[in-house]
């Protein structure tokens, strides 16, 4: 397993620079992971997706349908698409701490 | 040269009919054994033995695939197939001795005619573009020998000398064999029998896998 | 990464074990994919389109992913089979091993061994070019029997197993949804059927002995939920006896990523899912929009699986829903999608699978404006996200689906004008949505099902 230095501390990483352990996630780590997505500023609007993530999957072990995400979060597709170029999958799924998710999603 | 003369005359005709049959039957047998594999057909596809029939015989004689999707290939493609058709038609109107002398020999000549030009027109595209990256050696032999079968039946005359021919190789039929009056013919027998031998061997035999890539895969096949 | 074939890799060096010697492997592997016995599942097809290829180049005058890349040489669909066939003839022919420059036979090495193993993750298998070969050969044929050899040594992407099919027969399905998730999942769906049409349903679950049973793509429930929830709404119209299932009663996943690689994975698969099918006792699978999981049930699985040990019947889901707009059954008004729509073929419904009427059928009954994609049918381009592409992202990969199978999808997509493009396939949907917004595209995907429960009459 590859490591990454994130916010300082070394964080073993999968070959898509998704963490592997979630407990070692924090905003810090949140925000170094975001700039490996090309996000440079977590604003209000990235932070209520990737709480509503995590929460999602720490009750549930998966993370949320999409459609349930974009009526929990209020936002639109597209709109989750502007805050995460890569996607609700491959970028805020990332940021959150969430593993990838698989299947064909 | 007497001996040699016997040799290509008499002897290796027998023994390159003799591997051909075997090969090809080898050949065939070895995919008609094959375990029924698991459905990988192509859609649509005739299902009637006469749509079949049908489109399998359009196929073979206009090269439809290539006129539609590979328009640069399908004129030396097809000129070199109806080459090989017309010899084929040669040979069968001059042993059975059905049509006229004069016919076969007309048959024979335009056979060597488009074959030979079809043929030297593959080499040619063959060696410019993307074919040339794809091409071994032996897909140029391939042409080649096509090519100088053809032509050194023309330049040969065996493809327009009817009657000596028929008689060779009715002789041969009959199990009377005799070395052939003109030595010229004697290469010419030697590149047939080359090409009867090897037939099996090479990729020339895609006639017969054809059958089973068609038959078999893109088109089903009956539980 | 480093470079081992073009600028793109689906394979990373930890999967291509590249630190270990793998050539004798993979020569013992490819020796047993020759066998008949050992390997009969496809062994007529693959021999043949080993041995009598005539180099026309007919394949790569429709091949998606060389024409779109400006025809580069690496991406001609025989030059690929070509790096297959070489080592075939080398070590298992006999004019290969005396005369190898003659035929084309060459050595197999460990750098060429990584090339060839990201050379064949270029290829869908979309079959466009076994469609219109001379001879019927199959070069996606190739592809496929080359990637089995690679798992046979230990070489596949992990999308595709470890992720794939592994966590699919440990979980139930691919995306890894455990039996709470799943029916919060449908808890949501009903809610989501009451907030949008103003109607309540029950959507049943693990009903055993039902008549139908619907098994999706598991990743329709959390990527494209529009689509499981058109399917529930069209059934419950129809009135019908149906359930869908958690995983709690066995595999919940109509994907078997086995189909893109592996025939032993996708045998397990298959057999985890009958076994689901059976305990249930159910009269009939309804296969969801999915492209591969159709090819599975509908035709691959038929000389694997005895017929007396998948006692039930198969269907696609658009075959059904065709069935019972026909029969009036259910009654659909186009009126109700007044937009522009048009339909992609997917290669696996369309070209594989024999499924061309039934979905035109549909969409002409249920919107006002249906457009043809040019080319369609038998045709069509595939959408790039075919043999698993659609969840392969490592590095630049998606870029490579956007350039090359993604460029020609969206411009006949733009040509067309429609607002709205029906889809029957998650791996399709998959790739369209980020065609869609790779290209800033001004149009939406919609499942099949989605848009007939749109048209809904009640």
């Amino acid at each position: 397993m590859p490591k990454m230095v994130l916010a300082g501390i070394e964080i073993e990483v999968d070959e898509d620079g998704f963490i592997q352990d979630p407990e070692k996630w924090n905003e810090e780590v949140a925000k170094a992971l975001a700039e490996t997505e090309g996000v440079t500023e977590l604003t209000e609007d990235h932070w209520k997706v990737i709480n509503y993530l995590r929460q999602y999957y720490q009750q549930f072990g998966i993370a949320p349908m999409i459609r349930k995400l974009c009526k929990e979060t209020g936002f639109s597709l597209k709109q989750i698409y502007d805050l995460f170029p890569s996607g609700p999958a491959k970028g805020a799924c990332k940021i959150a701490g969430l593993p990838k998710p698989t299947g064909c999603v | 040269m007497e001996g040699i003369g016997y040799v290509i005359g008499v002897v290796l005709p027998y023994a390159a009919v003799g591997v051909c049959l075997a090969g090809s039957l080898y050949k065939i047998s070895f995919w008609a054994r094959a375990p029924k594999h698991l459905h990988w057909e192509l859609f649509p596809y005739p299902r009637t033995t006469a749509g079949k029939l049908e489109e399998m015989v359009v196929e073979v004689l206009t090269l439809r695939s290539l006129y539609t999707y590979n328009r640069r290939l399908w004129l030396p493609s097809l000129l070199m197939h109806w080459g090989i058709y017309l010899l084929a038609l040669w040979l069968l109107v001059l042993v059975t001795g059905l049509l006229s002398a004069g016919f076969a020999g007309m048959l024979g000549t335009l056979g060597g005619i488009l074959a030979g030009a079809g043929s030297l027109w593959l080499i040619f595209r063959r060696t410019g573009g993307d074919l040339r990256q794809l091409s071994s050696p032996v897909e140029y032999l391939n042409l080649l020998l096509i090519f100088l079968l053809s032509f050194g039946g023309l330049i040969t005359g065996f493809l327009g000398s009817t009657a000596e021919v028929r008689e060779y190789l009715l002789g041969i039929l009959t199990f009377s064999p005799r070395v052939p009056t003109n030595p010229l013919f004697l290469w010419e027998i030697l590149l047939g029998e080359l090409f009867l031998i090897y037939l099996p061997f090479g990729r020339m035999f895609h006639f017969a896998a054809k059958y089973f890539s068609y038959h078999r895969v893109k088109w089903g096949e009956a539980d | 990464m480093r470079k081992v074939f073009d600028d793109y890799r689906a394979l990373s060096d930890e999967m291509l074990r590249s630190n270990e010697v793998r050539v004798p492997h993979f020569l013992d592997a490819m020796k047993k994919s020759l066998d008949r016995r050992s390997n009969w599942t496809f062994w007529l097809p693959y021999v043949l389109s080993l041995d009598v290829c005539m180099k026309c180049g007919t394949c790569a005058e429709v091949c998606p992913v060389y024409i779109s890349s400006g025809r580069k040489e690496i991406y001609h669909p025989a030059v690929r089979s070509e790096l297959i066939r070489k080592v075939y003839r080398r070590y298992f022919t006999w004019p290969g091993r005396l005369f190898p420059g003659l035929v084309g036979a060459e050595d197999l090495t460990e750098d060429k061994l990584d090339a060839l193993a990201e050379s064949i993750y270029r290829c869908t298998v979309c079959r466009r070019c076994a469609y219109v070969c001379p001879l019927a050969i199959d070069n996606g044929l190739i592809v496929r029997e080359a990637r089995k050899i690679f798992d046979a040594i230990g070489i596949a992407p992990d999308e595709l197993k470890e992720k794939g099919t592994r966590k699919q027969l440990e979980m139930g399905n691919a995306t890894g949804t455990p039996t709470a998730a799943f029916l919060d999942i449908i808890e949501f769906l009903e809610e989501e059927i009451e907030d949008q049409r103003g109607y309540k349903i029950k959507i049943p679950v693990d009903k055993k002995g039902a008549e139908y049973l619907v098994m999706h793509n598991a990743g329709d429930y959390l990527a494209f939920a529009e689509t499981v929830m058109g399917a529930a709404e069209i059934f419950h119209a129809a009135g019908v006896d149906w359930t869908l299932n958690s995983p709690d009663t066995g595999i919940n996943d109509a994907v078997n990523y086995g189909v893109f690689f592996s025939d032993i994975e996708f045998t397990e698969v298959l057999k985890a899912q009958i076994k689901t099918i059976v305990n249930l006792g159910v009269k009939t699978l309804v296969v969801g929009e999915c492209g591969h999981a159709f090819e599975a049930f509908k035709y691959l699985m038929l000389r694997l699986i005895p017929p007396s040990e998948r006692p039930f019947e198969v269907k696609s889901i658009l075959e059904l829903i065709d069935e019972w707009i026909r029969e009036g059954r259910i009654k659909v008004d186009p009126e109700k999608n007044p937009e522009p729509v048009t339909y992609h073929d997917s290669c696996k419904l369309g070209r594989l699978g024999g499924l061309y009427e039934e979905p035109r059928r549909i969409l002409k009954a249920c919107c006002k404006d249906f457009r043809e994609m040019e080319p369609n049918r038998e045709m069509s381009y595939c959408c790039g996200g075919g043999s698993g592409f659609a969840i392969m992202t490592k590095g630049d990969f998606l870029k490579f689906r956007m350039e090359t199978y993604g460029k020609i999808k969206a411009e006949q997509l733009k040509a067309t004008g429609a607002s709205i493009v029906a889809l029957a396939c998650s791996n399709c949907k998959g790739q369209f949505r980020e065609i869609i917004n790779y290209y800033k595209l001004p149009l939406r995907f919609a499942g099949i099902s989605e848009l007939v429960a749109n048209a809904l009459v009640r």
